[in-house]
């Protein structure tokens, strides 16, 4: 091959790849991946707020505000400590402190693979985009119940 | 044209969406549900304009709508509870107060002003108390008392 011929070709070949790296994904599959970045990268500030305050110390910045205006403790305090306590594999100190930090640390640690796997495969292919959207919309949404199903019934028992 | 109003409807969308999932994971959080109120609201107007502006890819849009208002009542009922728990708090003080009383008061009509013999007996050794319920008598002996104890300061050796 010709020194000529090979420079066109590899002149051809850059234009395509650029054109392969400037693909124009649809707007359903930008947002579709922007959102699970985004909540993937709440749920890693979630861990590691829980990972950079030590359980033994006591110095957490989020105060509850349920007990300041009323004084009485609300079902979900102590869920930090119990965070911080999980992420050190200290499992059963975590739920005495809050008996329902397991499951909405699960929650949590499931979303997290969920929305790192799910923006993965967004940026790759957009088949059946919608049908995968509406998939994970109901997991998630029955996970939640789940996971804040004793928040949810305390705040149901106070207010009726 | 068309297609800078899809993009700013999309961004619309995602902001209202994730700003809606936020509201709504902090509003079933009973410690820091009131402050779901703030972002729910925002997620909200978001998803409004956004509506309002698009009518291209509004799945999004809707969704963040959807979540808003579930994050919104949630959060809202949060408000609520801690009022009824605020005034509940206030009625205990008054309600233990008043039992306080009653039974002050149960307590002086039962006993009067009758005197009250404690006598325990250990074997041998036998102890007697007597105590009288008798207001009049009880004010004396606190006096009596104070008055010891001023004269015991006032014989203390200064140091």
């Amino acid at each position: 091959m010709s020194l000529k011929r090979r420079s066109i070709l590899s002149r051809r070949w850059s234009r395509r790849s650029k054109a392969a790296c400037q693909v124009k994904r649809p707007a359903d599959q930008r947002a579709y991946f922007t959102v699970n970045a985004i909540l993937a990268g709440v749920i890693l500030l979630i861990m590691g707020y829980s990972g950079f305050y030590s359980p033994d110390e006591n110095r957490y910045p989020v105060p509850c505000i349920h007990e300041k205006i009323t004084g009485e403790p609300c079902p979900s305090c102590g869920l930090s400590h119990a965070f911080s306590l999980i992420v050190r594999g200290r499992i059963d100190e975590a739920m005495q402190w809050n008996s329902a930090s397991l499951r909405v640390f699960l929650f949590f640690s499931v979303q997290l693979i969920m929305r790192v796997a799910l923006g993965v495969r967004s940026m790759v292919t957009a088949n059946r985009l919608k049908k995968i959207v509406m998939a994970d919309s109901i997991i998630s949404a029955v996970m939640a119940l789940t996971a804040f199903y004793p928040f949810l019934r305390s705040l149901w028992l106070m207010l009726f | 044209m068309e297609e800078e109003k899809d993009k700013q409807g999309t961004g619309l969308g995602v902001g209202a969406l994730v700003t809606a999932i936020i509201a709504f994971l902090l509003a079933v959080v009973p410690c820091v549900g009131v402050i779901a109120f703030l972002p729910a609201v925002i997620a909200l107007v978001l998803a409004i304009v956004g509506l309002s502006r698009t009518r291209s890819n509004q799945g999004v849009l809707i969704g963040g709508l959807a979540v808003a208002v579930i994050a919104l009542m949630i959060s809202v009922s949060q408000i609520v509870v801690i009022g009824k728990v605020a005034n509940h708090s206030d009625n205990w003080a008054g309600e233990i107060e008043k039992v306080i009383k009653d039974v002050t008061s149960d307590i002086e009509k039962e006993f009067g002003d009758n005197e009250v013999t404690i006598r325990v007996d250990s074997g041998e050794e036998t102890v007697e108390i007597k105590a009288t319920t008798r207001k009049n008598e009880l004010e004396n002996k606190l006096d009596e008392l104070e008055a010891t104890v001023d004269t015991l300061k006032t014989l203390e050796p200064e140091k």
